[in-house]
């Protein structure tokens, strides 16, 4: 029953306990593990058994194969453009009404506060037809307008990014604007750089959310050379089949790199922004 | 007098300007919010579920006959249950593996080793879903697996993973809590951390045993994370599309085919717009008054008294 | 400070455009670029040539040998600039999801000029208005029309011809055989079976060529999932996925229902048979020696060829209660909404020319032309007894292709795939999906 004992400053941690979490890291890991050997074997040997989940072989062939056989920059770039201009747009939207919503008083504030912030809770699904016709309506289906401009409202982002603001005394801004200072320049001046730890973690969200997004373009985009990364990935599934698993896996890795940079840089605001949505959502 | 007339006509004018500046602060914000969100649902509720629509020929109003079509479709019966399956299959799994999850790396000692797990338990969740469903499929294959091959040499049989109605469904269920599991387990650990150790060394001095204390204290004390984590995961649950769509598409058979599955395939593949609509009103509807359920329920166990 | 306040107000509003704009244009540049390229041609530049698109299923492999290809028309039509677009599909079984995406881009305004229809979407496209008839240009061009008709089989062509208008030429054409790794047949002691073999000596075939040695399994045939695939074993059983006038799906007939439990056995009681897998490719595992034998067209070719791969033999599928051969036909059609019609329609006759079919089908489909398949099929020399490639136009019948092609082909994948997992009975499955596809042909906004 050591599991249940509550000491979290106890000098020995219980050993079946630490065996269990090793047990759940190998789980979690080997396949990552698995991945990454099967993607440098010989496409012929992608399946020998039994399997290893350390490189037993170089074969970094796969690699340039995914880049030359099929346009593999192209679904990085999109997605790093994608991602970025989303990231970047959804800041300026979202600390905007942040701003709004935590320093001025106006009519329907209330009200406008709480219809936003029920769009956290509707279903994808039940949005996903109209969103269809409006972009096609816009005439910008197949281009990447039709990933971006949807994405740029995020309710989550905003109440997070408010909440944060609220927490800045006001006194800061008060004393601004009795000096005459124009509303947008107390919120570009003052708010904005104030409130930046927050929109970084609501940025660090939203970029991942995006980099991963695969209903949307698989809705939108049809056009082989605008696909995104996830996209492109099973399409390539389709085309290598079984005797280029390791070509498969080869682009899979490439994928893994920029979760694990932003996991590495950004785990810290990761943590924060699951306490602030986690314990207060 | 005339004073405090001014004064008030002055903050009425300010308030006005105030009114418009903060709707053009808000402008971008409210555009993008109504085409994109509340519009569409409006959109959905009220009128495409009337209709019939196959974006090629211009709607049609049919009233309710998309609810009695699906309502008479031999397979709704089969994606409704499909979808409640892994509801109840996935809801208390993360919850209650994210929990433990999150005691065992919260008793870790070493800095790093705690640093190791909490990278290996959330990595999972942020990497591309698309991509390592890939790679999953590979490792649920029944002849040459790597799963398979490690049951067999534990002695048990093969087990057809992706291709057999009855292992389609736990396949996915296994896959998702590999995938997702990181999510909830960092909503605990940060929860857990935040427990003052004052409860649990007043509960040690009244003689509390290690049982009481978890489910006296660290429960209780969780309650709000618990509930955030149930709510966020049912309605996840509800919705799940990507995992069956990529390791499966739906099948064999209908045997993992969920609702989302099924409103993509009529919106995207035969273009019922409508039909497709109806279907998504339905599962608003469920998902609306389940988690409005769940809101009421949790003033019965929901402890937000330490905040 | 009132200026001051409106001024605010007037910077916001100004953020705001711009950042709408800036966001939007960096969005659309390079689409952006595409259009108006392309439209410049159409009215500032007569001397620039016009691109036409053509789209074809597919991820891109072939992609410089293919625009080679097309650019000798090219040269030969410096008016015009054809180019290949592929789509790829994501999921699925190939055609249905193909189909889907061209009415998409159709829908969405920014439609291929040309798209390779196969037999199957033939009535869709013409139904939906998606494809546009070639007749205006055989009208100024009755030479072509003449020339093409004369090498091409009219049995491969009839289905393209909707209401008496022509709405492609076929380049390509395909029938269903049994592929055979040689190697294996060999290390069984069997031979080549003879054309006229029936269900028990494929039985026969199929136990000596089942086996597992050293933990892998080795399978004597792979299940045709696929509705062209099997569609071909029913036709041997007298059965089909629907009546001759194709307004009722007759799956649950006994002969149809034997078929679907013979399958069924295959895969389960016998155990001959490999269960599809998702990512895995069965011509992939035939090449590989973890199948002997797989139901396909001539497409294996391109496999044989990327694995060096020269083991292979056809034969006809084993006579059940009746022996037919099925065959599948496809051609370039021009797409409703095209900026350039007549030079789309110059484009498309010219995939059927000998030119493009000699070159595109050097390996892969057969070439619609006899000429061209008398001639490409034997150069290429795999797989052995290919002349059954060319042979079989005169008696093959048609896959069925109705004009809810898709819905009908998600119906039939679903419930074969229920069969194959021993899930359901095949009466049980096939009054199921008997029930859903009538409801479908009921439904359907087409008809």
């Amino acid at each position: 029953m050591s599991l249940f004992s509550y000491k979290k400053n106890k000098k020995k941690s219980d050993a079946w306990v630490k065996i269990a979490m090793f047990l759940v890291a190998a789980f979690m890991l080997l396949p990552f593990c698995w991945i990454i050997s099967t993607s440098l074997r010989l496409p012929k040997e992608s399946f020998s058994l039994p399997p290893s989940f350390f490189p037993t072989s170089f074969h970094i062939e796969n690699y340039k194969r995914v880049f030359t056989e099929l346009p593999f920059f192209n679904f990085i770039f999109n997605s790093i453009k994608i991602t970025i201009v989303v990231t970047v747009g959804q800041s300026i939207v979202t600390s905007l009404a942040a701003y709004a919503f935590s320093r001025i008083k106006f009519k329907g504030r209330n009200v406008l506060f709480i219809i936003m912030l029920s769009g956290i809770m509707i279903p994808y699904q039940s949005t996903i037809i109209p969103k269809f016709l409006f972009v096609k309506a816009l005439g910008i289906m197949d281009t990447h307008l039709a990933l971006i401009l949807p994405a740029l409202i995020h309710p989550l982002g905003i109440f997070l990014v408010r909440q944060f603001m609220l927490t800045i005394p006001k006194s800061y801004d008060e004393a601004a604007y009795i000096d005459g200072a124009t509303r947008f320049r107390i919120y570009w001046n003052i708010l904005l750089p104030m409130s930046i730890p927050s929109i970084i973690v609501v940025s660090i969200m939203s970029f991942i959310m995006m980099w991963n997004d695969f209903m949307n373009p698989l809705i939108f985009i049809s056009t082989y050379e605008k696909m995104t990364l996830p996209l492109g990935l099973t399409v390539l599934k389709g085309y290598m089949g079984t005797g280029s698993v390791s070509a498969i896996l080869a682009g899979v890795s490439i994928s893994l790199i920029t979760p694990l940079l932003i996991y590495i840089f950004g785990q810290k605001y990761l943590m924060q922004g699951s306490a602030l949505s986690g314990i207060k959502g | 007098m005339t004073n405090n007339k001014n004064l008030k006509l002055k903050y009425t004018k300010n308030n006005v300007k105030d009114t418009i500046s903060a709707y053009l602060f808000l402008s971008p914000a409210i555009i993008t919010f109504v085409l994109f969100v509340a519009g569409p649902v409006v959109l959905t509720v009220c009128y495409l579920c009337f209709t019939k629509y196959n974006i090629i020929t211009p709607t049609e109003f049919v009233g309710l006959d998309n609810f009695i079509k699906l309502f008479d479709y031999p397979v709704t019966g089969t994606i409704f249950k499909n979808t409640l399956k892994y509801v109840v299959v996935l809801v208390p799994l993360h919850v209650i593996i994210g929990l433990l999850l999150a005691i065992g790396v919260s008793k870790e000692v070493s800095g790093r080793l705690k640093y190791f797990f909490r990278t290996a338990i959330y990595f999972p969740s942020v990497v591309t879903t698309a991509s390592v469903a890939i790679a999953w499929t590979y490792l649920y294959n029944k002849d040459f697996g790597v799963i398979n091959y490690f049951l067999n040499r534990l002695g048990a049989d093969s087990i057809p993973w992706l291709i057999s109605t009855k292992w389609s469904i736990p396949a996915i269920a296994i896959f998702s809590i590999w995938k997702f599991v990181g999510t909830p387990f960092l909503y605990y650990l940060i929860g857990i951390q935040n427990i003052p150790d004052s409860f649990y060394e007043a509960a040690t001095i009244d003689g509390a045993n290690k049982l009481q204390t978890f489910f006296k204290i660290t429960i209780p004390l969780l309650s709000p994370t618990i509930f955030f984590v149930i709510t966020t995961t049912f309605i996840g649950a509800m919705q799940i599309f990507e995992e069956p769509f990529l390791l499966t598409n739906g099948g064999p058979g209908d045997s993992s085919r969920t609702i989302a599955l099924f409103i993509y395939e009529k919106a995207f593949k035969s273009y019922q717009m409508g039909y497709a609509s109806a279907i998504a009103v339905i599962l608003f509807i469920i998902i609306l008054l389940l988690t409005l359920i769940q809101f009421s329920l949790q003033k019965k166990w929901v402890n937000y008294d330490y905040e | 400070m009132k200026l001051k306040k409106i001024l605010i107000s007037i910077l916001v509003l100004a953020v705001v455009l711009a950042f709408a704009g800036c966001g939007g244009s960096s969005g659309n540049r390079p689409d952006k670029d595409d259009k108006v390229s392309s439209e410049n041609t159409d009215s500032n530049n007569k001397n620039e040539p016009v691109t036409i698109k053509l789209a074809i299923m597919g991820e891109g492999q072939n992609k410089e040998n293919t625009q080679k290809i097309l650019d000798k028309f090219n040269q030969e039509n410096p008016d015009i600039k054809a180019e290949v677009q592929y789509v790829p599909v994501t999921s699925g079984s190939g055609w249905n999801d193909f189909f889907t995406k061209i009415k998409t881009m159709v829908a969405g305004g920014n439609p291929p000029d040309l798209a390779f229809v196969a037999i199957e979407g033939i009535q869709m496209f013409v139904n939906l208005g998606l494809a546009v008839p070639l007749d205006e240009y055989f009208d100024k061009n009755p030479e072509q029309l003449k020339e093409a008709k004369d090498d091409i089989h009219p049995k491969l062509q009839a289905p393209f011809i909707v209401n008496g208008k022509t709405y492609a030429l076929v380049c390509e054409w395909n029938n269903v055989v049994l592929h055979m790794n040689t190697k294996l047949l060999e290390d069984a002691g069997l031979e080549l079976p003879p054309q006229d073999w029936d269900k028990d000596m494929f039985l026969d075939y199929c136990s000596k060529l089942t086996k597992t040695e050293g933990g892998q399994k080795q399978y004597a045939v792979a299940v045709p999932a696929y509705y062209f695939g099997f569609s071909s074993w029913l036709f041997n059983n007298n059965a089909s996925v629907l009546n001759e006038d194709m307004t009722k799906c007759t799956l649950n007939q006994p002969n149809s229902v034997e078929m679907f439990q013979f399958w069924q056995d295959m895969v389960n009681k016998y155990e001959y048979a490999a269960m599809p897998e998702p990512g895995v490719d069965d011509i992939q595992r035939l090449v590989d020696g973890q199948i002997a034998m797989g139901s396909w067209g001539r497409w294996p070719t391109l496999t044989y060829i990327n694995n060096d791969f020269k083991d292979a033999a056809v034969q006809y599928l084993p006579k059940f209660k009746s022996k037919n051969v099925i065959y599948g036909s496809g051609g370039f059609c021009v797409i409703n909404g095209t900026k350039h019609p007549y030079e789309a329609m110059k484009t498309a006759v010219w995939t059927a020319g000998e030119y493009f079919v000699k070159n595109y089908y050097s390996a892969g489909s057969i070439p619609c032309r006899k000429s061209v398949a008398e001639e490409v099929i034997p150069k290429l020399g795999i797989p052995e007894n290919h002349e059954l490639y060319y042979k079989s136009a005169d008696y093959a019948k048609p896959v069925e292709s109705p004009p809810a092609y898709a819905e009908i082909a998600n119906v039939f994948d679903r419930y074969l795939s229920a069969v194959l997992t021993n899930e359901m009975s095949a009466q049980e499955a096939m009054d199921k999906a008997t029930e859903e596809i009538d409801n479908v042909l009921e439904q359907s906004p087409i008809k």
